[in-house]
């Protein structure tokens, strides 16, 4: 039924409705209320010739007890004129019909002249001496029979014969009225119940379905992008609030979509546009040299891609921190568009490489170009009342020499960039003997990350001894790389690596994982030593890092002040408010912290107060020259002054004679590493060395010296 | 929000109060008590007089005698009569239902056979013409008055006729007597006429009961035992106030208010606690002249088949009938 009335729109479907509701409803009232004449004609008949009859059969009983025969005669005929009597009759005890409505059929039997009357009936109201009115079968009339006592016979006291009077009254003739009547009633209503659907139609037509439709109009003007669409209609209604609301989301809509395109504008700028220099991006840069190869293919001409990266743009950002970066990359993306045409594009793929885009250049302007830049690069930036030098490698492949696709070209600048870099010439074209150098790299970090998977990575332990006690105090874990086939790899030679290809992270947690295992091994044997390990500067952002430790050290079981963790100077200035964050999460674990070669950094004293690091390692350069160089054995001097006076151990790395140990014995340092003592050895190499004579040496020696001193 | 549910309850609720109106109580349908006029049915009369009967379905149809109240009943006119009990036994053997609710009174004297200044004695009325209403009491009466002075049928000649027609039937010599009752009874004696039997001589044969149709009695008992308690509030009434009462009544009956009194005398009026007697249990005091009666009018041939009286007793509204 729903699923039917969806199929017409609502100025179909109300009239319709409404309409078959006024037939059914009529159909109904036709049937019911011609049901209910029908039966009240039969029921006024039957009661009418109830009362007619009773008083017909005593009258009629008087009349003959007096034997005056005209008078029933009276009686009984003007019953003719009667308008639904079909006939009467009074028959005899023997059925025999004395009187009737029809002259006729006087002197004859019942039976011959009315078949309607019914044999059974008139026995019954014989014996019973009791009046009946019954409707016929086919309800199309109704019949009464009446006993009529006749009068005694004689020697009887009561009269036996008993005559019937029998009456027929038509029900036809009266049913049809009562229909007629009904019929017109019916109809009457019906049409009243038109009238009023109508009139319902027209009022649902205003206030239902002509605003339906307007909203229905509207909402496809809208979807039709006709956004100036509204309704427009009142009232306090549904619909009409459905339409105001409609309105007022149309409106809506219009001024969203202004923000919307405005916001969409600024978007595909940010997506193809760097945020720090407003420079093109390497989307954008890509872009455009997929246009520019189309063009120079079809026009035949040459087009040069320069990549160019700045050296030692790193030191800047470590030393001076990342706003001063920021500020150095923007001014050199001024100068770079500054220098350049309109037409050529200047890009920042990331970082500090930059791109630059010359269509038309053959190799001659690309190197002239290259130049150019070079030379404007060359004033110094000033950066915060700092003056600062800049130099630059530049990278150039040529279209359609060097390559014939984007994709191409931007490698084999970058290669070019990187044989420009380690050749320090400044610029370089590329060649494809530069290659074999970038190749090497790509193998060699694939490698790596096999390296860590299989485990081809092992520490080795350094030990520091203390002055004090001349006993092992601690051990540094460093990393090596057994490289099948290639032998052992100093750090020096993969973890700037890894840095560079974020897989500092995965090798971190591999030693942070064996360094905490080789401890529990270690204490299980009932070597109680502090194992240090080594944080990149990538390592501080990493947000797990902590949880991470935190499992590896319950995993085995190993206290938190058992681990040491050495962070290098420069890391920290980095960022150092981030360093802070994190050295205070990491100490308040309860781990150990150190600052690894001291000295080299530019951290100030103030901030130096602020970290929450129990020891300062002073780098080995300044440790190996001491005994040299009076300014490092000044500066070795004031850095353990200056940790102590902060109440910091110092750990002096790089102790590889016995005359550097002295004198550090003298300054009053803590604790000593380095050659001096012994290489980093491999964990059962550590174990031998414990137990072996340097060490009792050490102890002597060191007994010996206090014993001098006293 | 409206869900379909809810409407569909809306609906039905609607429907609900359409159809209301429809279930209104009908009119409870009239009760209509046929009589003929008779001193014993008059309390029936004084009831409605005083007002008792108002507001009550009770219609009291005056019929001129006891034979138009038995045809009524036959014909199904009225559901209830004052009759006599022999009217009762006959409309049972035509086949209807009545049931005996009270009894109004006995007859001591109030029916009887009256000849004209020349009959001393019912003997003196064989070969004569009797002048009785054969379709009820008067066959009854007419068959014992013969029976105990030891005559048959055939030595008198019957004239069936109505009361109606009784005296002056009497008073114009169509008939030598009348078997008639009050208060055709008063007027006949005071124009001269001899009283040959009356029904003193059959003691408590002559009662006369409150019948209504069984399947009334089942629909409308509170509607009957409204009646008998209007019908005992009247006697308290006609005991109270005689003269009042006679006052009331005797215009109706056509005699003056002392010859009404005077009729009352003849009838015996049973109370309540009389009626319980005769009406309850399987000890009814109506039994016995019930089954005399029967016995009677079967050998008389005044009834056609064999009855069984006790199902004609139905006391079962008396106990909450005191007024």
């Amino acid at each position: 039924m729903k699923r039917l009335l969806l199929q017409f729109p609502l100025r179909v479907a109300i009239p319709l409705l409404l309409l078959l509701l006024a037939l059914v409803w009529s159909a109904y009232a036709l049937y019911h209320d011609t049901r209910l004449e029908d039966l009240r004609i039969e029921a006024a008949s039957r009661d009418e010739l109830t009362q007619e009859m009773s008083s017909l059969q005593r009258v009629i009983e008087y009349l003959l007890l007096k034997g005056d025969v005209e008078g029933v005669q009276l009686a009984i005929v003007p019953l003719g004129s009667h308008p639904n009597l079909q006939y009467a009759l009074l028959a005899d005890d023997n059925d025999i019909i004395r009187f009737a409505t029809r002259r006729a059929w006087i002197g004859r039997p019942v039976r011959e002249v009315s078949p309607a009357t019914h044999s059974d009936s008139m026995t019954r109201a014989r014996t019973m001496l009791a009046g009946e009115v019954t409707v016929a079968q086919d309800r199309r009339s109704v019949l009464g029979y009446y006993p009529v006592v006749l009068g005694a016979k004689s020697g009887e006291l009561r009269p036996t014969r008993t005559g019937i009077l029998f009456i027929l009254y038509d029900l036809e003739g009266p049913k049809q009225a009562g229909r007629r009547v009904v019929q017109r009633h019916v109809l009457q209503s019906a049409a009243l119940m038109a009238g009023l659907s109508a009139l319902l139609w027209l009022l649902s037509h205003f206030v239902v379905t002509r605003r339906v439709a307007r909203i229905v109009s509207t909402a496809e003007r809208l979807a039709a992008g006709d956004r100036a669409a509204q309704t427009g209609l009142h009232g306090r209604d549904e619909l009409g609030r459905i339409g105001q609301a409609f309105d007022q989301m149309a409106r809506k809509i219009e001024a969203d979509n202004g923000r919307l395109i405005e916001s969409k504008l600024r978007l595909e700028h940010q997506a193809l546009h760097d945020a720090l220099t407003n420079l093109p991006n390497r989307a954008l840069l890509e872009d455009r040299l997929q246009q520019a190869v189309l063009t120079c293919a079809r026009d035949n001409k040459p087009l040069a891609l320069l990549v160019m990266d700045l050296d030692r743009f790193k030191e800047v950002n470590d030393s001076l921190g990342h706003h001063s970066g920021d500020q150095l990359l923007q001014q050199v993306a001024l100068r770079l568009q500054n220098t350049l045409r309109k037409s050529d594009t200047v890009a920042r793929l990331g970082g500090d490489e930059f791109a630059v885009l010359l269509p038309g250049a053959d190799a001659e302007r690309a190197i002239q170009a290259a130049r150019v830049l070079i030379t404007t690069l060359e004033a110094a930036f000033h950066l915060e009342g700092q003056m600062l030098d800049v130099r630059a490698s530049i990278g150039i492949a040529l279209f359609p020499a060097h390559g014939t696709d984007e994709a191409t070209l931007l490698r084999r600048a970058d290669v070019a960039m990187y044989a420009a870099k380690r050749a320090h010439s400044g610029y370089a074209l590329y060649d494809s003997g530069q290659d074999q150098d970038s190749l090497l790299r790509l193998t060699l970090t694939s490698a790596l990350t096999h390296a860590i998977e299989q485990q081809e990575l092992v520490l080795h332990y350094q030990p520091k001894v203390a002055f004090s006690s001349g006993r092992v105090v601690s051990a540094e874990a460093l990393v090596r790389w057994q490289r099948p086939g290639q032998g052992l790899l100093p750090p020096d030679e993969f973890i700037p690596l890894a840095e560079r290809t974020g897989l500092i992270r995965p090798l971190t947690q591999f030693v942070l994982h064996e360094t905490v295992r080789q401890c529990a091994a270690w204490r299980r044997a009932g070597i109680d030593l502090t194992l240090a390990v080594n944080l990149s500067a990538r390592n501080l952002h990493e947000a797990q890092l902590a949880e991470q430790m935190v499992a590896y050290l319950e995993e085995w079981d190993v206290p938190p002040a058992c681990l040491e963790l050495e962070i290098t100077e420069s890391a920290i200035m980095t960022d150092p408010m981030r360093a802070l964050a994190v050295l205070t999460r990491l100490d308040a674990m309860g781990v150990r912290l150190a600052i690894d070669d001291f000295g080299t950094g530019y951290s100030s004293l103030a901030y130096l107060k602020k970290l929450p690091v129990d020891t300062l390692k002073i780098d080995k350069s300044f440790v190996m020259g001491m005994a040299q160089d009076g300014n490092d054995a000044v500066i070795v001097r004031s850095t353990i002054d200056l940790a102590h006076n902060l109440g910091l151990r110092v750990v002096a790395e790089g102790v590889e004679n016995q005359q550097t140990w002295d004198m550090l014995d003298e300054l009053g340092c803590d604790i000593a590493q380095g050659y001096f003592l012994t290489r980093p050895l491999a964990s059962a190499d550590f174990m031998t060395w414990l137990g072996q004579a340097p060490l009792t040496s050490l102890r002597a020696m060191h007994s010996a010296r206090r014993a001098s001193s006293e | 929000m409206v869900t379909g549910g809810h409407i569909v309850r809306v609906a039905l609720m609607l429907g609900v109060l359409a159809l209301a109106p429809a279930c209104a109580p009908e009119p409870e349908p009239p009760l209509r008590v046929g009589t003929n006029v008779w001193p014993g049915y008059e309390p029936l009369y004084l009831a409605r007089d005083l007002g008792y009967l108002e507001g009550s379905p009770v219609r009291l149809v005056e019929y001129a005698s006891a034979t138009d109240v038995v045809r009524a009943f036959l014909n199904h006119a009225i559901e209830a009569a004052a009759l006599t009990l022999d009217e009762a036994l006959l409309l049972a053997d035509l086949g209807q239902e009545p049931r005996v609710v009270l009894v109004m009174d006995f007859s001591h004297g109030a029916d009887v056979i009256l000849g004209h200044a020349d009959t001393q004695r019912l003997t003196d009325l064989k070969g004569r013409r009797i002048g009785v209403e054969s379709g009820a009491l008067g066959a009854y009466v007419l068959t014992r008055a013969l029976q105990q002075s030891r005559m048959s049928l055939g030595e008198v000649s019957v004239v069936p006729m109505p009361i109606s027609e009784h005296e002056r039937a009497f008073l114009q010599h169509e008939v030598d007597a009348v078997v008639t009752f009050e208060p055709v009874r008063t007027r006949l004696l005071k124009r001269g006429a001899v009283r040959l039997f009356d029904s003193s001589e059959i003691p408590g044969e002559i009662v006369d009961v409150l019948v209504v149709r069984r399947d009334i009695l089942e629909r409308q008992p509170e509607v009957v035992k409204r009646l008998l308690r209007d019908w005992f509030r009247a006697l308290a009434y006609l005991t109270a106030h005689p003269d009042d009462v006679a006052g009331r009544m005797a215009p109706r009956e056509g005699i003056s208010a002392a010859e009404f009194l005077a009729a009352l005398q003849l009838l015996r009026i049973p109370d309540l606690s009389e009626n319980r007697r005769l009406l309850a249990g399987p000890q009814a005091g109506l039994y016995e002249p019930l089954r005399r009666l029967e016995g009677v009018m079967q050998a008389q041939r005044l009834l056609a088949r064999k009855n069984n009286p006790d199902r004609l007793l139905d006391n079962g509204l008396l106990d909450e009938s005191a007024p």
